[in-house]
């Protein structure tokens, strides 16, 4: 897998990941994001829309970083998954918890109300 | 049994083996014509199976092997994992149930959950020196329009089997 980082608007941190989010490819990108969401308080966008499949050691790493951004006192949002990545966020429950969104619009007001 | 089509895949439960088992799947989709919303819900409980067996299945060192065997009987297509693990019964695993709020979510166990709920069916069958795992995976097709299937994948063929 691989991460890039992007300033977007209004202080949100974008943090893109493309690639298999197995274990393999989790492993080859979890030490950086970690050090990305988890280390200052911050708005973070995760786009997921190069993301071609998560398994359930991808939605580890994203929750595990989500609850300590929150507990930060910022927050976190998933952006664009394909429509399989986020059937596999919504069969464990993960839209619930993260907002999903699919546009910045909708990511905006998900930081507004975090 | 009318089997039209197989495959099999034998692998040491090991990571590295991992993009194998994605080549394969890969594999199996030209080969049966598969549908991609099918190739994915094949490729997420494989995924989340064999890792699990890697993680947990075998004592620190020991490296086993398991053997996947998919063909197409009807309208299913059937997978079956042949493993020389520890006992685990995924179908009588309870996997922990949803989170109520980010703060409250656990971080990880959710693998089985994924796997009941994006495969058909489970069978397991505990064998003397390993673990027999069928999963059944039905078309987004027979899975819409089927009370039966829709029945089977929710409850009866899972419970059935506890």
């Amino acid at each position: 897998m691989e991460l890039a980082v992007q300033d977007l608007d209004s202080g949100v941190l974008g943090i893109n990941l493309s690639g298999r989010m197995d274990i393999i490819g989790t492993q080859q990108i979890d030490l950086k994001f970690t050090m990305l969401v988890s280390t200052r308080k911050a708005q973070i966008l995760v786009d997921l829309s190069n993301v071609t499949f998560i398994a359930s050691i991808g939605i580890r790493t994203l929750v595990s970083n989500a609850k300590a951004q929150k507990l930060r006192g910022g927050s976190m949002v998933l952006y664009k998954p394909n429509n399989q990545v986020e059937e596999v966020l919504r069969a464990t429950g993960i839209d619930t918890i993260i907002p999903i969104v699919h546009d910045f619009d909708a990511a905006r007001g998900a930081f507004g109300s975090a | 049994m009318t089997t039209e089509l197989s495959s099999q895949i034998v692998m040491q439960a090991k990571l590295d083996q991992l993009p194998r088992l994605e080549r394969w799947v890969e594999a199996l989709a030209v080969e049966f014509l598969l549908p991609s919303s099918l190739v994915h819900r094949v490729d997420l409980c494989l995924t989340e199976l064999i890792t699990n067996l890697i993680g947990y299945g075998y004592p620190v060192g020991e490296v086993g092997t398991v053997s996947i065997h998919a063909w197409r009987q009807a309208e299913e297509i059937v997978i079956r994992i042949d493993d020389d693990a520890i006992p685990f019964d995924p179908t009588s695993y309870v996997p922990p149930g949803l989170p109520s709020s980010l703060a409250e979510a656990s971080v990880g166990g959710r693998g089985i959950r994924l796997v009941r709920h994006f495969a058909d069916a489970l069978h397991h069958v505990r064998r003397v020196d390993g673990n027999e795992l069928t999963l059944i995976f039905r078309s987004s097709g027979a899975r819409a329009h089927s009370p039966a299937a829709a029945a089977a994948r929710h409850s009866v063929s899972l419970d059935s089997v506890r």
